[in-house]
């Protein structure tokens, strides 16, 4: 009888031929989606470039049209995304985008900015004022992952959390209450920021007309 | 340069997924294998335990 510690050699070959992971957890990045406006679609996170359900209480799996690869393809642009640094996100036009952090694990590719997964789902979202109390609640209910409020609207969040890399680390890695203790302790800063953010970009926008004419006059 | 590598969770990260059915590893297989008992304690026509 073989010892407990001793397997037979088929049993070591065995072992040996099995896949083991690189990492035992997941990966977690940045990326946003959208909440529908209508009635049926208002739970629903969806992809805001290919239009695509995420769905709830199961992975997002990847899909390619190629049969060539399963997603991530090398050679291919396929995959679920996400990103180390928030402010490298892009976003629509739609107020109602938001952002948040989510799981990748399976197969992954890294790259410049981010990563391609084959699977993927929410880790928690947060949303802009525009979005009601109500409908994030039933986002949250849906998913099974919190949905926080921010002050500031997301593309704006984005782009403050880009300016703090370690807070947006902390708020990527952290766990649920420390998540919410992050959010409570920089939101009033952050809002401060973003008002005088928008204030500046307002003023200059409001300068380039009058040296427009300015400059006519003067060549007049 | 792209790195590929893989991930695999330790627990679901979905709430509520039923977690993946875990096939034991031959080590834990060999551990918990039950022992043969001895030839002497066994009957060879029914298979049934006798003191020696």
């Amino acid at each position: 009888m073989s010892l407990p510690l001793d397997p037979p050699r088929r049993d070591r070959a065995a072992l040996a031929s099995l896949p083991v992971p690189d990492l035992p957890h997941p990966v977690l990045g940045w990326r946003t989606w959208r909440v529908g406006r209508r009635a049926q679609r208002r739970t629903e996170l969806v992809a805001p470039l290919a239009g695509v359900t995420w769905p709830s209480r199961h992975p997002m799996v990847a899909s390619c049209g190629s049969a060539r690869h399963t997603p991530p393809g090398d050679r291919c642009r396929c995959g679920l995304y996400a990103v180390a640094d928030p402010g490298t996100l892009e976003w629509g036009i739609s107020d109602h985008e938001v952002l948040g952090v989510v799981a990748l694990w399976g197969q992954i590719v890294e790259g410049g900015r981010g990563w391609r997964a084959s699977h993927a789902y929410p880790r928690f979202v947060l949303t802009g004022p525009s979005i009601a109390g109500e409908q994030r609640a039933a986002l949250s209910r849906r998913y099974g992952v919190p949905v926080h409020r921010s002050e500031v609207p997301p593309r704006d969040l984005a782009a403050l959390l880009s300016d703090e890399p370690a807070v947006a680390d902390r708020l990527r890695h952290g766990k649920d209450g420390e998540v919410e203790t992050v959010l409570g302790e920089r939101m009033p800063v952050w809002t401060q920021r973003s008002q005088e953010r928008r204030a500046r970009a307002e003023t200059a926008a409001g300068r380039r007309p009058r040296a427009v004419l300015a400059g006519l006059w003067r060549r007049g | 340069m792209r790195r590929r590598f893989t991930a695999e969770p330790a627990s679901s990260p979905v709430p509520g997924e039923e977690p993946a059915v875990h096939e034991p590893s031959a080590l834990e297989r060999a551990a918990t294998r039950p022992t043969e008992p001895a030839p002497h304690d066994v009957a060879p026509s029914t298979g049934t335990l006798r003191s020696p």
